[in-house]
């Protein structure tokens, strides 16, 4: 029986973490939909690919990876339950729609009703005027309606849980998600600064499209291909854009940083140099953490770092960050 | 008709402050409107007077309504107010009540679809490590 679990409701990615005998297993899927119309052909094609799906009001709705499999396949683009970190304002499908995906995800880890769950919840932004009371409020009535027992942890503050034993749980940790940098500065394990930013993984991929003349969902699938890489000199167009956006948004998140942390209250002063641990999907693209160097290499930073260095499992970091804490 | 409980708290904690009266009765009376219809019972509205959520359609009623119904519920209810803008939805939607966190009617979760989801596509991953995290962090706080 499985009492203690995690959930990781990022905006491009679900992720839930379970103990098992030898460590813990992660269940991932994509936290997006895709709505298409109902006919014939559509019918034969879902059945014979064996898709799962729905239908409404003569509308079929795939969700998950088969959803993107498709939305890439026929270059349309996915709905998505969140925006910026949040649960999507315009998306009147978003509450049901992230529910069921959360029960799939829990119940194929075999985690029992009654169970500690551990969520991540993202820092409010400093950049924009969305905050995550309403957000959070969801995600614990779910995980209430599913019957379990939710407790909240901060989205980088779990990666700091989940990166820094080493460190005695002291250093600046980060989470590149879908759709905001979440940071965390954190002293013996706790949570001394939190905030977000929200340009991140989406706003690199809507860009880049927009740039490109392509659809989104094709320029996520070419960022998360195996032939990616974030190299300055490539001939091809849509990696060049990719890789401006990218410089974009770590340019931006560590000026926020530099500026939350010259003028953050109640920080401590550390005695040693201490480490920036990255993880999150977005991170995950080969060439990330050099990029990254070079770009923090050209600022002023306030505190003296030790290394830099990606999470091992970049996009479970948060989940397995969430297990410490409900295990705790 | 005689005023109920919700009339009651609507007219003695929302429509007597000031910056109320710059609203229009139309408006008013979809605000009030949609907010009762999301309080499911008298009862509930007593109950939910410890965890109340507003969630308010800021674009709609602008700030002057916000920040009156804003002073008006912290003072009667630990109420949390939250702007929230709902461009797509019907306008009876638009602002909205719900009854906190644990009191969240089923309906708002659950949708009325029958699918066979449960054979959606899900990455397994196996990983190593959480337990030596959790003891070190255990370490740390000297259990």
């Amino acid at each position: 029986m499985v009492m203690i679990a995690s959930l990781d409701p990022g905006t491009a990615n679900l992720v839930v973490c379970a103990p098992t005998e030898g460590g813990s297993k992660v269940l991932r899927m994509r936290n997006n939909f895709l709505e298409i119309a109902k006919d014939k052909f559509a019918l034969n094609m879902l059945k014979q690919l064996k898709v799962p799906y729905y239908e409404q009001d003569k509308k079929l709705y795939l969700v998950g990876d088969d959803a993107f499999d498709m939305a890439t396949t026929f270059a349309k683009d996915l709905r998505r339950p969140m925006a910026s970190g949040v649960i999507a304002s315009g998306e009147m499908e978003a509450v049901p729609m992230i529910t069921r995906m959360i029960e799939k995800l829990l119940v194929d880890s075999g985690v029992e009703k009654g169970a500690k769950v551990a969520y991540s919840c993202p820092a409010n932004p400093i950049d924009t005027q969305i905050d995550n009371v309403f957000h959070r409020s969801i995600i614990e009535g779910a995980l209430r309606h599913l019957g379990m027992e939710p407790i909240e942890v901060t989205e980088a503050h779990a990666v700091a849980l989940d990166a820094l034993s080493n460190d005695d749980f002291t250093g600046i940790a980060m989470s590149f998600g879908g759709g905001m940098v979440n940071t965390c500065v954190a002293f013996r394990s706790l949570p001394v600064l939190s905030f977000s930013s929200c340009r991140s993984g989406d706003w690199i991929d809507q860009k880049s499209a927009h740039a490109c003349g392509e659809a989104t969902s094709r320029i996520t699938a070419l960022k998360e291909g195996k032939t990616m890489n974030l190299d300055p000199d490539t001939t091809d167009r849509r990696i060049a854009a990719i890789y401006a956006y990218y410089r974009e948004v770590i340019a931006y998140t560590l000026a926020n940083m530099k500026d939350r942390l010259e003028n953050g209250d109640n920080l401590p002063a550390f005695k040693n140099p201490v480490p920036i641990v990255i993880a999150g999907g977005t991170a995950m693209v080969p060439g990330f953490l050099d990029l990254f160097k070079k770009v923090f290499e050209t600022v002023e930073f306030p505190i003296e770092i030790s290394e830099i260095r990606l999470v091992a499992d970049p996009l479970y970091s948060v989940a397995r960050g969430c297990l410490v804490m409900a295990s705790m | 008709m005689a005023k109920d409980m919700f009339d009651t708290f609507w007219d003695q904690n929302i429509r007597s402050i000031g910056g109320f009266t710059s609203l229009n009765q139309k408006d008013e009376e979809c605000l009030k409107k949609v907010m009762r219809s999301l309080v499911p019972s008298q009862e509930t509205l007593r109950a939910s007077a410890t965890n109340t959520q507003v969630v308010f359609d800021y674009d709609r009623f602008g700030a002057v309504v916000y920040e009156a119904v804003k002073a008006a519920m912290s003072e009667t209810l630990p109420t949390r107010l939250h702007t929230y803008a709902v461009p797509e939805a019907p306008k009876e939607h638009r602002a909205a009540v719900d009854m906190g966190m644990e009191t969240l009617p089923a309906a708002f979760f659950k949708s009325e679809k029958q699918d066979n989801l449960s054979s959606a596509k899900a990455e397994t991953v196996e990983s190593t490590g959480v337990a030596d995290t959790i003891q070190a962090l255990k370490r740390l706080k000297g259990e």
